[in-house]
């Protein structure tokens, strides 16, 4: 057992100080922040990032004989049979999408999702200046900087803006206008650093395994019983005495190294009544955590969000699902394994009782070329997103699917044009989160310029 | 006018010391750092920077050109008293080479052959000697003499990135691109580029290999992977640069790229016709052999796009072989204006400073793009430019709020079993329940204490972390410090606590055999010479840059616990020290 130390308490008593002072600075967000702290349902948005590039173009394809042999002269070596292709039965309400179109055979999982009405599919969104056509680029339009390029993309995918240079993420700048306070616990992570939520008043909190059966160094610490944390407090000691080095670097360090010894501490017991769940996958040879893993884990958070200091009633949580970049195969594992990971995560939120209040959501670089390398697919541009839960309108296909064919009109060279811009997309489900009009558009500084949101995928 | 150029910085250093609102810790840190200097004016003309002053600066000078300083190598290059020397010294140094190491030491147990004799085992038993090969790189990066040029084969693996993850490269392959790193280290970077292309390692990394020309039945088209990144990560990258690697802009400010889609698409066709020797053009995994996987890439100028290339404004004519072509292109990337500062800028991160000023890029760009004898590209050159330049050797004192870097966790280690003599042992290499060989290795060859940190083992070709990777504060102040990426969410601390203390899962988990010599230490403690002891790991582990208030609380720590047996508590020193934010961050 510890015992709070004179400067321990100093410490906590200047930490409640300091977090009342800013509050009142910030009285045009008190409203929104009591709404987000106290009032109203819980509510988490959980976004997958399919990391390389997703190939969706075989994930959900049209079925009927023509359109169907127009895809299959496009894709050729790398086709999928039309036989074997699940179909989904959408319900057009936008009447852009009139084609019957299915699912990769392997994805049995997110087409009962999507059967079920609890997935939704957004067509061909990406990267856009401004709404673009081929004739736009042809006429030397502004396009997105760096097109087709990994990280780049990425890049500009959670920065949510593919016009000018932001500095923090989406993520970020929607927390702290939710919380526009010290906000940590609001931003979480399971995938690593990432730029989505990079710039939040508090970094987002990584975790990982040593979490759920915490291993702190000031505790559990250093060494043999003995002197283990004793240690463990010298060395804490050393760093909280360089925060204000003036060294840049070391400043830097010290400080996020601080940050997370004490949410160490103040997070102790955070996962002592975690839920377990059956049924996660460890995949196959994943690179780096497993997006099983990570979705047990995002289960396992959300199974005790209450306990959580503060009782956050907003969380954005990252995901990264890697390997999606195959240039010499195509994503057969990862769609198979991305599904029954979806379903898998899905029956565990059901079972936590909050299907309704997590909307789970992939982004990914790029879609694909359409046209294949000989055995694969290289970088593309327009790609779908799949949004998954108890609030999607599921069982539909939204945005506008595009003619996929060679030399089609939706394409340049044998990229996809976005039809739909990621802001529209995105602003859709941040919508659901809670933010208003003005909020998207601080959230997203691009979106006015594709005007009115026609995505209602989320209710 | 270099020399005038020193006075005035020491000049506007000491007003700096004066008036900048530092703390007079740090000004006491810095008058330390200025005397060297000032004595090496004093001392001489002409060799100014290149003169070894004290040990403490010796042993920074060795954490950036080496696997770590030890006392004997602090020692040594304290008595040759000048880098150039040392420079000479390693530039002789035999290359230690991976796939030589294995064949030289991996000794069959049981009935099973040394694996110099049996050459179909590298396949046979790929996948366990995968962790040999993780042996073979501590052993030579702890032992080699060759540490320069391993040091700088080990940046290099973190550019020309290839890895163990998401695409089967097996360990012979890996292992020999290694060396292709290792060989070309201290070569010429034009060289470099030709043997990284042309091996099939990278080849199967960014899919080149058995990539053909368009079909124009089917439609397909030469794979676009490589051609781009070879581009974006290996040479030019995405935006235009001036000498000094600042990025140009148009008049309204949006950045110039160096090259569009058309030059991807063109650049892809030169890229087709290479596979390895198999007779079979297109991925084979099944037909290969350990001269396949580790021999160049062969041209099969059947799948070759012979038609006319248009690329980054240059024309590759029509009719060219495979190789013509490849070596062409290769040349337009290696005279490309931005190279110079591109790969200064990285191998500069990589070994001296996350945060290297416009001017010390330029100087080092200066150097590859023309040494003194009129040479493109010469690696000699360019390193020795990166580790003599006044930056390296006084940044600490020149940029005291940004200079250094900060140490990544397989240099924590090497560095660790360096300086404390770590002895090895014969270990054996089991696959499940069945010992397959005997060799030399410290049993240290797992990942996951490393924060999944191997030779070629990064998660993406975009290595463990970019260059320009921060924390957002640091971002902010457009400063990056790219290493913290790995430093994870409870840090590599753990672990360096754990094995330099012989406890907890780590250590149990590992059997680990690297037996840390601290005879030196001990003696400290037995004499009770407790601040020699910390004087002595402050120059062997930190260069000098142990704070004031770090020796205080290691200090007290020791007195406290002076009752300890010397052992445990010369390892509880140590790795406080180690774990110290003052050691994380190498200046």
């Amino acid at each position: 057992m510890r015992h709070l130390n004179r400067r321990d308490f100093l410490k906590r008593s200047l930490i409640g100080a300091a977090s009342a002072s800013p509050l009142l600075t910030m009285l045009g967000s008190l409203q929104h922040l009591e709404a987000a702290q106290s009032g109203g349902a819980y509510k988490a948005i959980v976004c997958i990032l399919l990391e390389g590039g997703a190939d969706v173009f075989n994930m959900v394809l049209p079925t009927q004989s023509h359109h169907y042999n127009n895809y299959y002269s496009a894709r050729q070596e790398i086709a999928l049979p039309q036989d074997t292709l699940l179909p989904l039965n959408h319900t057009n309400a936008n009447g852009n999408n009139p084609l019957h179109y299915g699912m990769r055979d392997n994805m049995q999982q997110m087409q009962q999702l999507f059967q079920r009405k609890e997935l939704a599919i957004i067509a061909n969104i990406g990267t856009l200046v401004q709404p673009t056509t081929l004739e736009d680029i042809n006429n030397g339009f502004p396009l997105p900087t760096q097109l087709f390029s990994h990280n780049t993309q990425r890049a500009l995918w959670m920065m949510g803006n593919a016009k000018d240079v932001e500095n923090k993420g989406w993520a970020a700048r929607c927390g702290n206008l939710f919380y526009p306070i010290p906000n940590p616990y609001v931003n979480i992570t399971v995938g690593g650093n990432n730029m989505m939520q990079l710039g939040g008043i508090t970094e987002a909190i990584a975790f990982d395994d040593a979490y759920i059966s915490p291993n702190t160094m000031r505790y559990y610490g250093f060494g043999p019983e003995s002197g283990g944390s004793e240690l463990g407090n010298v060395y804490q000691n050393i760093y909280e005495a360089h925060q204000n080095s003036h060294h840049k670097l070391m400043a830097a360090f010290t400080r996020r190294r601080v940050n997370k010894l004490n949410q160490n501490v103040a997070l102790k017991g955070l996962f002592d009544n975690v839920a377990q769940f059956n049924g996660f996958d460890n995949g196959v040879h994943e690179s780096g955590r497993s997006l099983g893993r990570q979705l047990e884990l995002v289960a396992q958070i959300l199974s005790i969000r209450n306990n959580f200091p503060g009782q956050r009633k907003r969380q954005i949580i990252f995901v990264n699902h890697r390997g999606w970049d195959t240039h010499a195969s195509d994503n057969k594992h990862q769609v198979n394994y991305l599904s029954d990971s979806l379903g898998t995560f899905q029956d565990a939120i059901t079972s936590l009782g909050i299907a309704n209040n997590v909307t789970t959501f992939t982004i990914s670089d790029f879609g694909r070329s359409l046209t294949s390398n000989g055995n694969g697919t290289d970088h593309g541009w327009g790609t779908h997103g799949f949004v998954m839960g108890g609030a999607v309108n599921g069982g539909d296909i939204y945005g506008t699917m595009p003619a996929l064919y060679r030399d089609s009109e939706d394409m340049w060279g044998n990229r996809m044009i976005p039809t739909t811009s990621m802001e529209h997309y995105l602003a859709a489900i941040v919508q659901w989160f809670g933010a208003n009009d003005g909020e998207l558009n601080t959230i997203f500084p691009n979106l006015h310029t594709f005007g009115t949101n026609h995505l209602n995928f989320m209710r | 006018m270099r020399i005038f150029n020193f006075h005035m910085g020491i000049l506007l250093l000491l007003v700096t010391i004066q008036t900048h609102a530092i703390s007079i810790e740090e000004r006491q840190v810095l008058a330390q750092k200025i005397m060297p200097i000032i004595t090496s004016l004093l001392l001489s003309n002409s060799t100014i920077a290149h003169t070894v002053t004290s040990e403490q600066e010796a042993s920074a000078f060795l954490s950036r050109a080496t696997f770590g300083a030890t006392p004997q190598s602090i020692v040594h290059l304290v008595t040759l008293g000048n880098y150039d020397q040392w420079f000479r010294e390693q530039f002789n140094a035999p290359a230690s080479y991976h796939i030589d190491w294995a064949k030289q030491h991996l000794k069959g147990v049981n009935n099973i052959a040394d694996l110099k004799d049996s050459p179909k085992d590298w396949k046979r038993y790929n996948d366990t000697l995968g962790y040999m090969q993780r042996d073979v790189w501590w052993d030579i990066v702890v032992h080699g003499r060759d540490q320069l040029r391993q040091r700088v084969a080990f940046a290099l693996s973190e550019i020309f990135v290839i890895s163990k993850e998401s695409s089967f490269i097996a360990t012979d392959g890996r292992m020999s691109y290694y060396d292709v790193l290792v060989k070309n280290a201290l070569g010429n970077f034009e060289t470099l580029l030709q043997d990284v292309t042309y091996h099939p390692s990278m080849g199967k990394y960014l899919s080149y290999l058995g990539n053909a020309k368009a079909d124009p039945i089917t439609g397909s088209h030469p794979d676009e992977n490589f051609a781009r990144e070879v581009m974006q990560l290996f040479t030019i990258g995405l935006y235009q640069l001036r000498i000094d690697g600042t990025i140009k802009y148009d008049g309204d400010g949006k950045a110039l790229p160096t090259y569009n889609q058309n030059d991807i698409t063109e650049m892809a066709k030169v890229f087709t016709g290479l596979t390895d020797d198999n007779d079979f053009f297109f991925v084979d995994d099944g037909g290969s052999t350990h001269a396949t996987r580790t021999q160049p890439m062969i041209g099969d100028d059947t799948h070759h796009d012979t038609s006319a290339k248009q690329i980054l404004g240059h024309t590759i004519p029509a009719g060219g072989t495979t190789k013509q072509d490849v070596n062409a292109a290769l040349h337009i990337l290696f005279t490309h204006d931005n190279t110079g500062p591109f790969i200064a800028r990285r191998l500069i991160q990589r070994l001296v400073t996350s945060n290297p000023s416009p001017e010390y890029i330029q100087r080092v760009a200066k150097i590859f793009n023309r040494n003194t004898q009129g040479i493109r590209g010469d690696m000699k050159s360019v390193i020795t430019a990166i580790l003599l330049d006044n930056e390296a050797l006084h940044g600490a004192t020149t940029r005291p709020l940004t200079f250094g870097k900060f140490r990544e966790p397989l240099l924590y280690f090497s560095h660790l079993f360096r300086a404390f003599g770590a002895q090895n042992s014969i270990n054996t290499l089991y696959q499940g329940a069945t010992p397959l060989y005997q060799y030399p290795s410290f049993n240290f060859h797992g990942n996951d204490y490393t924060q999944q940190e191997a030779p070629l083992e990064a998660l993406t070709v975009f290595n463990y972390f970019t260059p320009d990777d921060a924390p957002f504060s640091l971002k902010n102040a457009s400063l990056v410090a790219p290493e913290l990426e790995l430093y994870g969410t409870q840090g590599i601390h753990q672990v360096v606590m754990g094995l330099i203390n012989q406890d907890g899962f780590i250590y149990d988990t590992y059997n680990l055999t690297a037996d840390l010599q601290l005879e030196t230490e001990k003696h400290f403690l037995e004499n009770r010479e407790y601040d020699a002891l910390l004087e002595h790991l402050n120059t062997l582990l930190l260069g000098g840059f142990m704070s004031n208030i770090t020796k205080s609380a290691i200090k007290t720590y020791i007195q406290d616990h002076a009752g300890l047996d010397n052992d445990t508590l010369a390892r509880y020193v140590i790795s406080l020290v180690m774990t110290s934010p003052d050691y994380a961050l190498q200046r």
